[in-house]
Protein backbone atom coordinates (compact mmCIF):
# COMPACT_ATOMS: atom_id res chain seq x y z
CA UNK A 1 0.00 0.00 0.00
CA UNK A 2 1.24 3.43 -0.87
CA UNK A 3 1.57 5.67 1.85
CA UNK A 4 -0.71 8.27 0.48
CA UNK A 5 -3.59 5.37 0.42
CA UNK A 6 -3.43 5.61 4.03
CA UNK A 7 -4.73 8.99 3.91
CA UNK A 8 -8.70 9.55 3.81
CA UNK A 9 -8.81 5.25 3.84
CA UNK A 10 -12.07 5.12 5.47
CA UNK A 11 -13.46 8.71 4.57
CA UNK A 12 -15.94 7.35 2.00
CA UNK A 13 -18.29 5.02 4.10
CA UNK A 14 -21.46 5.53 3.09
CA UNK A 15 -22.48 6.44 6.71
CA UNK A 16 -24.75 9.21 7.61
CA UNK A 17 -21.84 11.06 9.58
CA UNK A 18 -20.00 11.03 6.13
CA UNK A 19 -22.85 12.44 4.14
CA UNK A 20 -22.65 15.19 6.10
CA UNK A 21 -21.51 18.43 4.77
CA UNK A 22 -17.65 19.34 5.36
CA UNK A 23 -17.93 22.42 7.30
CA UNK A 24 -20.89 21.63 9.34
CA UNK A 25 -18.94 18.18 10.71
CA UNK A 26 -16.45 20.67 11.26
CA UNK A 27 -18.04 23.68 13.00
CA UNK A 28 -19.70 20.78 15.46
CA UNK A 29 -16.35 19.12 16.13
CA UNK A 30 -15.13 22.35 16.90
CA UNK A 31 -17.64 23.15 19.42
CA UNK A 32 -17.45 19.83 20.98
CA UNK A 33 -13.54 19.75 21.50
CA UNK A 34 -14.24 23.29 23.05
CA UNK A 35 -16.80 22.07 25.33
CA UNK A 36 -14.55 18.86 26.24
CA UNK A 37 -11.40 21.35 26.87
CA UNK A 38 -13.19 23.87 29.26
CA UNK A 39 -14.44 21.48 31.31
CA UNK A 40 -13.83 21.90 35.00
CA UNK A 41 -12.02 19.46 36.95
CA UNK A 42 -14.63 19.30 39.28
CA UNK A 43 -17.59 17.98 36.62
CA UNK A 44 -16.51 14.97 35.53
CA UNK A 45 -19.98 13.71 34.44
CA UNK A 46 -19.50 16.27 32.11
CA UNK A 47 -16.89 14.60 29.99
CA UNK A 48 -19.29 10.88 30.77
CA UNK A 49 -21.86 12.90 29.18
CA UNK A 50 -19.52 14.31 26.18
CA UNK A 51 -17.37 10.98 25.86
CA UNK A 52 -21.43 9.27 25.38
CA UNK A 53 -22.07 11.75 22.29
CA UNK A 54 -18.69 10.81 20.69
CA UNK A 55 -19.11 7.05 20.79
CA UNK A 56 -22.82 7.38 19.37
CA UNK A 57 -21.41 9.33 16.45
CA UNK A 58 -18.39 6.58 16.13
CA UNK A 59 -21.28 4.09 16.13
CA UNK A 60 -23.01 6.04 13.43
CA UNK A 61 -19.98 6.89 11.33
CA UNK A 62 -18.93 3.00 11.12
CA UNK A 63 -15.67 3.84 11.44
CA UNK A 64 -13.72 0.34 12.59
CA UNK A 65 -13.08 0.30 16.24
CA UNK A 66 -9.54 -0.49 15.57
CA UNK A 67 -8.33 2.15 13.48
CA UNK A 68 -9.75 4.91 16.12
CA UNK A 69 -7.78 2.71 18.91
CA UNK A 70 -4.85 3.30 16.73
CA UNK A 71 -5.26 7.04 16.18
CA UNK A 72 -5.89 7.44 20.12
CA UNK A 73 -2.95 5.21 20.67
CA UNK A 74 -0.54 8.82 20.10
CA UNK A 75 -1.67 9.98 23.67
CA UNK A 76 -0.52 6.70 25.55
CA UNK A 77 3.02 8.54 26.69
CA UNK A 78 1.22 11.55 27.55
CA UNK A 79 -0.97 9.67 29.64
CA UNK A 80 1.45 6.49 30.82
CA UNK A 81 4.26 9.32 32.25
CA UNK A 82 1.54 11.57 34.13
CA UNK A 83 0.54 8.19 35.79
CA UNK A 84 3.88 7.31 36.74
CA UNK A 85 4.56 10.71 38.33
CA UNK A 86 0.87 10.97 40.31
CA UNK A 87 2.25 8.43 43.53
CA UNK A 88 5.15 10.94 43.50
CA UNK A 89 2.38 13.69 44.25
CA UNK A 90 2.19 13.81 48.12
CA UNK A 91 -1.46 14.23 49.65
CA UNK A 92 -1.79 17.94 50.91
CA UNK A 93 -4.24 16.75 54.34
CA UNK A 94 -5.28 13.65 55.42
CA UNK A 95 -8.42 13.72 53.80
CA UNK A 96 -7.15 14.38 50.55
CA UNK A 97 -5.33 10.73 50.70
CA UNK A 98 -6.28 8.16 48.97
CA UNK A 99 -5.25 4.44 49.08
CA UNK A 100 -5.42 2.66 45.57
CA UNK A 101 -3.38 -1.13 45.73
CA UNK A 102 -1.74 0.07 49.07
CA UNK A 103 0.35 3.47 47.43
CA UNK A 104 -1.13 6.52 49.08
CA UNK A 105 -2.00 8.81 46.46
CA UNK A 106 -3.32 12.69 46.20
CA UNK A 107 -7.00 12.40 45.71
CA UNK A 108 -7.07 15.95 44.13
CA UNK A 109 -4.04 15.66 41.84
CA UNK A 110 -5.11 11.89 40.99
CA UNK A 111 -9.11 14.41 39.59
CA UNK A 112 -6.47 16.65 38.13
CA UNK A 113 -4.87 14.10 35.91
CA UNK A 114 -7.83 11.94 35.51
CA UNK A 115 -10.00 15.33 34.10
CA UNK A 116 -6.85 16.17 31.99
CA UNK A 117 -5.99 13.06 30.44
CA UNK A 118 -9.97 12.40 29.33
CA UNK A 119 -10.12 15.75 28.06
CA UNK A 120 -7.08 15.17 26.08
CA UNK A 121 -8.46 11.87 25.04
CA UNK A 122 -11.92 12.65 24.06
CA UNK A 123 -10.83 15.73 21.98
CA UNK A 124 -8.10 14.02 19.93
CA UNK A 125 -11.22 11.55 19.49
CA UNK A 126 -13.46 14.09 18.35
CA UNK A 127 -10.53 15.41 15.99
CA UNK A 128 -9.99 11.59 14.35
CA UNK A 129 -13.58 11.14 14.10
CA UNK A 130 -14.20 13.99 12.22
CA UNK A 131 -10.87 13.42 9.70
CA UNK A 132 -11.63 9.90 9.40
CA UNK A 133 -15.46 10.51 8.41
CA UNK A 134 -13.67 13.62 6.15
CA UNK A 135 -11.86 13.49 2.77
CA UNK A 136 -8.57 15.65 3.15
CA UNK A 137 -9.83 17.42 0.43
CA UNK A 138 -13.35 18.28 1.60
CA UNK A 139 -11.88 19.21 5.05
CA UNK A 140 -9.36 21.52 3.74
CA UNK A 141 -12.25 23.20 1.73
CA UNK A 142 -14.57 23.47 5.08
CA UNK A 143 -11.32 25.19 6.97
CA UNK A 144 -11.44 27.60 3.50
CA UNK A 145 -15.17 28.14 3.65
CA UNK A 146 -14.99 29.57 7.00
CA UNK A 147 -12.48 31.85 6.57
CA UNK A 148 -8.45 30.52 6.59
CA UNK A 149 -7.02 32.00 4.39
CA UNK A 150 -6.44 30.35 0.82
CA UNK A 151 -2.71 30.42 1.36
CA UNK A 152 -2.42 28.41 4.19
CA UNK A 153 -5.15 26.03 2.98
CA UNK A 154 -3.26 25.48 -0.17
CA UNK A 155 -0.09 25.19 1.47
CA UNK A 156 -1.16 22.00 4.06
CA UNK A 157 -3.07 20.86 0.59
CA UNK A 158 0.73 20.38 -0.74
CA UNK A 159 1.94 19.35 1.97
CA UNK A 160 -0.58 16.09 2.42
CA UNK A 161 -0.36 15.85 -1.42
CA UNK A 162 3.52 16.15 -1.46
CA UNK A 163 4.78 14.62 1.84
CA UNK A 164 2.60 11.22 0.74
CA UNK A 165 4.10 11.12 -2.23
CA UNK A 166 7.74 11.82 -0.98
CA UNK A 167 7.06 8.79 1.36
CA UNK A 168 6.25 7.01 -1.08
CA UNK A 169 8.99 7.61 -2.99
CA UNK A 170 11.48 7.15 0.21
CA UNK A 171 9.56 3.67 0.29
CA UNK A 172 10.99 3.05 -3.15
CA UNK A 173 14.27 3.84 -2.09
CA UNK A 174 14.58 1.82 1.01
CA UNK A 175 13.26 -1.20 -1.38
CA UNK A 176 16.03 -0.64 -3.99
CA UNK A 177 18.24 -0.41 -1.33
CA UNK A 178 17.41 -3.87 0.29
CA UNK A 179 16.72 -5.66 -2.79
CA UNK A 180 20.76 -5.12 -3.15
CA UNK A 181 21.92 -6.50 -0.52
CA UNK A 182 22.06 -5.73 3.32
CA UNK A 183 24.41 -3.01 4.61
CA UNK A 184 26.54 -4.06 7.60
CA UNK A 185 27.88 -1.99 10.29
CA UNK A 186 26.46 0.99 11.89
CA UNK A 187 28.59 3.53 10.56
CA UNK A 188 27.50 2.53 6.61
CA UNK A 189 24.01 2.27 7.50
CA UNK A 190 24.04 6.08 8.36
CA UNK A 191 26.05 6.85 5.99
CA UNK A 192 23.41 5.03 3.17
CA UNK A 193 20.62 6.89 5.25
CA UNK A 194 22.68 10.02 4.85
CA UNK A 195 22.74 9.93 1.24
CA UNK A 196 19.30 8.53 0.77
CA UNK A 197 18.07 11.80 2.61
CA UNK A 198 20.45 14.09 0.74
CA UNK A 199 18.78 12.39 -2.93
CA UNK A 200 15.44 12.86 -1.28
CA UNK A 201 15.95 16.97 -0.74
CA UNK A 202 17.23 17.29 -3.91
CA UNK A 203 14.28 15.42 -5.65
CA UNK A 204 12.27 17.05 -3.45
CA UNK A 205 13.61 20.54 -4.47
CA UNK A 206 13.53 19.98 -8.28
CA UNK A 207 9.91 18.56 -8.05
CA UNK A 208 8.99 22.06 -6.21
CA UNK A 209 10.38 23.45 -9.46
CA UNK A 210 8.65 21.67 -11.91
CA UNK A 211 5.34 21.71 -10.07
CA UNK A 212 5.61 25.82 -9.57
CA UNK A 213 6.63 25.87 -13.60
CA UNK A 214 3.19 23.69 -14.24
CA UNK A 215 1.20 26.32 -11.98
CA UNK A 216 2.57 29.26 -14.02
CA UNK A 217 1.90 27.45 -17.04
CA UNK A 218 -1.38 27.49 -15.59
CA UNK A 219 -1.92 31.25 -15.01
CA UNK A 220 -0.54 31.07 -11.62
CA UNK A 221 -0.39 34.85 -10.48
CA UNK A 222 0.49 34.36 -6.87
CA UNK A 223 -2.74 33.86 -5.63
CA UNK A 224 -4.27 30.59 -5.45
CA UNK A 225 -8.06 30.71 -6.84
CA UNK A 226 -11.12 28.87 -5.38
CA UNK A 227 -14.21 27.50 -6.13
CA UNK A 228 -16.82 28.55 -3.82
CA UNK A 229 -18.58 25.92 -2.30
CA UNK A 230 -22.02 25.40 -2.53
CA UNK A 231 -24.37 26.00 0.27
CA UNK A 232 -24.80 23.77 2.79
CA UNK A 233 -28.20 21.73 2.94
CA UNK A 234 -30.25 23.59 5.17
CA UNK A 235 -31.72 20.43 7.34
CA UNK A 236 -27.80 19.74 7.92
CA UNK A 237 -27.59 23.66 9.21
CA UNK A 238 -30.29 23.15 11.10
CA UNK A 239 -29.19 20.09 12.56
CA UNK A 240 -25.61 21.72 13.44
CA UNK A 241 -27.10 24.66 15.33
CA UNK A 242 -29.06 22.02 17.59
CA UNK A 243 -26.20 20.08 18.27
CA UNK A 244 -23.99 23.23 18.95
CA UNK A 245 -26.82 24.11 21.14
CA UNK A 246 -26.91 20.79 22.82
CA UNK A 247 -23.16 20.96 23.67
CA UNK A 248 -23.63 24.28 24.78
CA UNK A 249 -26.47 23.70 27.11
CA UNK A 250 -24.89 20.69 28.97
CA UNK A 251 -21.89 22.51 29.50
CA UNK A 252 -23.82 25.12 30.94
CA UNK A 253 -25.90 22.88 32.91
CA UNK A 254 -23.29 20.96 34.07
CA UNK A 255 -21.00 23.73 34.98
CA UNK A 256 -23.98 25.63 37.28
CA UNK A 257 -25.14 22.20 38.94
CA UNK B 1 2.58 33.48 -41.35
CA UNK B 2 3.42 30.54 -39.23
CA UNK B 3 1.45 29.90 -35.87
CA UNK B 4 4.67 29.48 -34.33
CA UNK B 5 7.91 30.52 -36.02
CA UNK B 6 11.61 29.83 -33.99
CA UNK B 7 14.48 31.51 -35.26
CA UNK B 8 18.39 30.61 -34.11
CA UNK B 9 17.29 30.32 -30.44
CA UNK B 10 19.90 29.90 -27.91
CA UNK B 11 19.62 28.77 -24.09
CA UNK B 12 22.05 28.08 -21.67
CA UNK B 13 21.18 26.87 -18.01
CA UNK B 14 22.30 29.02 -15.01
CA UNK B 15 25.88 26.24 -14.94
CA UNK B 16 26.77 26.71 -18.30
CA UNK B 17 25.03 23.66 -20.01
CA UNK B 18 24.19 24.54 -23.14
CA UNK B 19 20.31 23.19 -23.57
CA UNK B 20 19.81 24.77 -27.63
CA UNK B 21 22.28 25.65 -29.62
CA UNK B 22 20.24 28.19 -32.63
CA UNK B 23 17.12 26.14 -33.09
CA UNK B 24 15.20 27.34 -36.11
CA UNK B 25 11.15 25.72 -36.64
CA UNK B 26 8.27 26.82 -38.02
CA UNK B 27 4.59 25.21 -37.00
CA UNK B 28 1.42 25.85 -39.21
CA UNK B 29 -1.81 26.72 -37.66
CA UNK B 30 -4.13 23.30 -37.59
CA UNK B 31 -0.94 21.13 -37.87
CA UNK B 32 0.76 18.59 -35.60
CA UNK B 33 4.45 18.70 -35.31
CA UNK B 34 6.23 16.18 -33.38
CA UNK B 35 9.72 16.92 -31.25
CA UNK B 36 11.56 13.89 -31.67
CA UNK B 37 15.22 13.00 -30.52
CA UNK B 38 17.56 11.62 -27.88
CA UNK B 39 17.53 12.18 -24.20
CA UNK B 40 19.23 15.57 -23.51
CA UNK B 41 18.62 16.94 -27.04
CA UNK B 42 16.80 19.98 -25.56
CA UNK B 43 13.11 18.70 -26.55
CA UNK B 44 11.49 20.10 -23.08
CA UNK B 45 13.94 22.99 -22.64
CA UNK B 46 12.99 24.28 -25.65
CA UNK B 47 8.41 23.51 -25.29
CA UNK B 48 9.12 25.97 -21.86
CA UNK B 49 9.75 28.82 -24.71
CA UNK B 50 7.07 28.97 -26.30
CA UNK B 51 5.06 29.64 -23.64
CA UNK B 52 7.36 32.44 -22.11
CA UNK B 53 8.46 30.36 -19.32
CA UNK B 54 12.10 30.60 -20.40
CA UNK B 55 13.84 32.92 -22.45
CA UNK B 56 16.72 32.36 -24.49
CA UNK B 57 18.20 34.17 -27.26
CA UNK B 58 16.71 34.45 -30.81
CA UNK B 59 13.15 34.56 -31.74
CA UNK B 60 10.14 32.60 -30.43
CA UNK B 61 6.70 34.26 -32.03
CA UNK B 62 3.60 33.49 -31.65
CA UNK B 63 0.83 34.57 -34.30
CA UNK B 64 3.70 36.96 -35.73
CA UNK B 65 4.21 38.42 -32.67
CA UNK B 66 7.61 37.84 -30.29
CA UNK B 67 6.41 35.99 -27.08
CA UNK B 68 8.79 38.41 -24.49
CA UNK B 69 5.79 41.38 -26.16
CA UNK B 70 3.03 39.18 -25.85
CA UNK B 71 0.87 39.45 -22.00
CA UNK B 72 1.75 36.46 -20.08
CA UNK B 73 -1.81 35.60 -19.28
CA UNK B 74 -2.20 35.85 -23.00
CA UNK B 75 0.04 33.79 -24.06
CA UNK B 76 -0.77 30.63 -21.65
CA UNK B 77 -4.28 31.06 -22.47
CA UNK B 78 -3.21 30.43 -26.19
CA UNK B 79 -0.48 27.79 -25.60
CA UNK B 80 -1.36 25.01 -23.10
CA UNK B 81 1.60 23.09 -22.12
CA UNK B 82 1.31 19.34 -20.98
CA UNK B 83 3.81 18.19 -18.33
CA UNK B 84 5.80 15.20 -19.01
CA UNK B 85 5.26 13.73 -15.67
CA UNK B 86 1.47 14.49 -14.62
CA UNK B 87 2.40 14.49 -11.14
CA UNK B 88 3.69 17.94 -11.51
CA UNK B 89 1.08 18.79 -13.67
CA UNK B 90 -1.81 17.64 -10.67
CA UNK B 91 -1.46 19.50 -7.52
CA UNK B 92 -4.82 20.69 -6.17
CA UNK B 93 -6.95 18.20 -3.75
CA UNK B 94 -9.92 16.88 -6.10
CA UNK B 95 -9.97 16.36 -9.72
CA UNK B 96 -12.34 19.09 -10.44
CA UNK B 97 -10.38 21.92 -8.57
CA UNK B 98 -7.50 21.16 -10.49
CA UNK B 99 -9.22 21.20 -13.60
CA UNK B 100 -10.89 24.80 -12.44
CA UNK B 101 -7.39 25.92 -11.55
CA UNK B 102 -6.86 27.64 -15.25
CA UNK B 103 -9.89 28.85 -16.01
CA UNK B 104 -10.10 30.71 -12.62
CA UNK B 105 -6.65 32.27 -13.07
CA UNK B 106 -8.04 33.42 -16.46
CA UNK B 107 -10.70 34.80 -14.70
CA UNK B 108 -13.76 32.93 -14.66
CA UNK B 109 -16.64 33.26 -12.62
CA UNK B 110 -16.58 30.28 -10.59
CA UNK B 111 -19.64 28.21 -12.00
CA UNK B 112 -18.72 29.17 -15.31
CA UNK B 113 -15.44 27.32 -14.66
CA UNK B 114 -16.94 24.43 -13.02
CA UNK B 115 -19.02 23.71 -15.72
CA UNK B 116 -15.81 24.15 -18.36
CA UNK B 117 -14.03 22.01 -16.22
CA UNK B 118 -16.96 19.73 -16.19
CA UNK B 119 -17.41 19.71 -19.94
CA UNK B 120 -13.74 18.73 -20.61
CA UNK B 121 -13.56 16.27 -18.12
CA UNK B 122 -16.47 14.63 -19.62
CA UNK B 123 -14.87 14.96 -23.26
CA UNK B 124 -11.58 12.71 -22.23
CA UNK B 125 -13.72 10.37 -20.58
CA UNK B 126 -12.68 11.14 -16.92
CA UNK B 127 -16.34 13.19 -15.94
CA UNK B 128 -16.60 10.57 -12.74
CA UNK B 129 -13.26 10.97 -11.57
CA UNK B 130 -14.14 14.95 -10.12
CA UNK B 131 -13.99 14.60 -6.95
CA UNK B 132 -10.89 11.92 -6.18
CA UNK B 133 -8.02 13.36 -5.14
CA UNK B 134 -5.30 13.60 -8.30
CA UNK B 135 -2.70 11.43 -6.51
CA UNK B 136 -4.85 8.44 -6.25
CA UNK B 137 -5.54 8.14 -10.12
CA UNK B 138 -4.08 5.32 -12.32
CA UNK B 139 -1.50 6.77 -14.79
CA UNK B 140 -3.80 6.39 -17.60
CA UNK B 141 -6.67 8.16 -15.14
CA UNK B 142 -4.06 10.89 -14.89
CA UNK B 143 -2.79 11.76 -18.34
CA UNK B 144 -6.54 12.52 -19.34
CA UNK B 145 -6.78 14.50 -16.00
CA UNK B 146 -3.82 16.48 -16.69
CA UNK B 147 -4.88 16.67 -20.69
CA UNK B 148 -7.92 18.42 -19.30
CA UNK B 149 -6.23 20.70 -17.14
CA UNK B 150 -4.93 21.98 -19.85
CA UNK B 151 -7.94 21.62 -22.47
CA UNK B 152 -10.37 23.68 -19.82
CA UNK B 153 -8.35 26.63 -20.62
CA UNK B 154 -9.21 26.51 -24.17
CA UNK B 155 -6.12 26.78 -25.42
CA UNK B 156 -4.94 27.16 -29.42
CA UNK B 157 -1.86 25.08 -29.45
CA UNK B 158 -1.76 22.14 -27.34
CA UNK B 159 2.31 21.62 -26.68
CA UNK B 160 2.72 18.07 -25.00
CA UNK B 161 6.05 16.34 -23.58
CA UNK B 162 5.77 12.97 -23.86
CA UNK B 163 2.37 12.09 -23.81
CA UNK B 164 2.09 8.19 -23.68
CA UNK B 165 5.30 7.21 -21.06
CA UNK B 166 4.50 4.90 -18.71
CA UNK B 167 1.59 4.02 -20.04
CA UNK B 168 0.05 0.54 -20.56
CA UNK B 169 -0.62 -0.29 -24.26
CA UNK B 170 -4.34 0.59 -23.70
CA UNK B 171 -3.99 3.71 -22.11
CA UNK B 172 -1.22 4.68 -24.43
CA UNK B 173 -3.98 3.53 -27.39
CA UNK B 174 -6.55 5.89 -25.09
CA UNK B 175 -4.85 8.93 -25.13
CA UNK B 176 -3.57 8.26 -28.77
CA UNK B 177 -6.94 8.45 -29.43
CA UNK B 178 -8.08 10.82 -27.74
CA UNK B 179 -5.38 13.61 -28.78
CA UNK B 180 -5.62 12.39 -32.44
CA UNK B 181 -8.79 14.04 -32.28
CA UNK B 182 -8.64 16.85 -30.69
CA UNK B 183 -9.30 20.14 -33.17
CA UNK B 184 -6.08 22.36 -31.62
CA UNK B 185 -2.13 22.74 -33.78
CA UNK B 186 0.23 20.16 -31.54
CA UNK B 187 3.49 20.00 -30.64
CA UNK B 188 4.35 16.83 -29.48
CA UNK B 189 7.80 15.78 -27.74
CA UNK B 190 8.15 12.22 -27.81
CA UNK B 191 10.38 9.45 -28.04
CA UNK B 192 7.47 6.95 -28.89
CA UNK B 193 7.95 7.26 -33.07
CA UNK B 194 5.17 5.21 -33.82
CA UNK B 195 2.72 7.40 -31.99
CA UNK B 196 4.70 10.84 -33.38
CA UNK B 197 3.84 8.79 -36.87
CA UNK B 198 0.20 8.39 -35.80
CA UNK B 199 -0.58 12.16 -34.74
CA UNK B 200 1.61 14.30 -36.64
CA UNK B 201 2.02 15.74 -40.06
CA UNK B 202 5.13 16.85 -39.22
CA UNK B 203 8.37 15.79 -37.52
CA UNK B 204 11.44 18.05 -36.64
CA UNK B 205 14.38 16.62 -35.47
CA UNK B 206 16.19 17.30 -32.24
CA UNK B 207 20.08 16.81 -31.66
CA UNK B 208 22.58 19.04 -29.51
CA UNK B 209 20.29 21.31 -29.45
CA UNK B 210 19.97 22.05 -33.44
CA UNK B 211 17.54 21.02 -35.12
CA UNK B 212 19.46 19.24 -38.11
CA UNK B 213 15.60 18.54 -40.44
CA UNK B 214 12.22 19.41 -40.11
CA UNK B 215 9.67 17.78 -42.57
CA UNK B 216 6.54 15.72 -43.59
CA UNK B 217 6.40 12.65 -40.87
CA UNK B 218 6.19 9.42 -43.37
CA UNK B 219 9.41 10.88 -44.75
CA UNK B 220 11.84 11.56 -42.02
CA UNK B 221 10.19 8.44 -40.10
CA UNK B 222 11.10 6.34 -42.68
CA UNK B 223 14.81 7.29 -42.97
CA UNK B 224 16.83 4.89 -41.17
CA UNK B 225 19.88 6.43 -41.56
CA UNK B 226 18.82 10.20 -40.76
CA UNK B 227 17.06 8.78 -37.69
CA UNK B 228 20.29 6.26 -36.81
CA UNK B 229 22.97 9.55 -36.98
CA UNK B 230 20.75 10.62 -34.39
CA UNK B 231 20.38 8.41 -31.52
CA UNK B 232 16.88 7.08 -32.89
CA UNK B 233 15.66 4.12 -34.57
CA UNK B 234 12.11 3.86 -37.32
CA UNK B 235 9.07 3.05 -35.71
CA UNK B 236 8.55 -0.48 -35.93
CA UNK B 237 5.33 -0.16 -38.59
CA UNK B 238 7.87 1.12 -40.81
CA UNK B 239 10.41 -1.68 -40.53
CA UNK B 240 11.09 -4.67 -42.96
CA UNK B 241 9.92 -2.65 -45.95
Amino acid sequence: MLAHDLLDTWAHLPSPVHRLDARVKLVCATALVVAILATPVARPWLLAAYAAMLLAIAAASGLPAGWIAKRLVILAPFLVLGTIALPFVPPTETADAWQLAGIELSRGAALVWLSVGGRCLLALLAATLLTGATTSAALLRAVGALGVPRTLTALTGFAITYLAALGDEAGRMMTARRSRGRVRGLGRNLRVAASMLATLMARTVERAERIALAMVARGYRGRMPALTSERAPAAEVVAAVAFVAAVAAVFWLGVRA
Amino acid sequence: MSLIAIDDLHFAWPDGTRALSGVSLTVEDGRSLGLIGRNGAGKSTLLLHLNGILHGWGAVRVQGRPVEDWPADDLRATIGLLFEDPEDQLFMPTVLEDVCFGPLNQGLAPDEARGRAMAVLDSVGAAELADRAPHHLSAGQMRRVALATVLAMQPRVLVIDEPVMALDPEGREEVIALLAGLPQTKIIASHDLEMVLALCDEVAILDAGRVPAQGPARELLADDALLRAHGLRLPPSLRNG
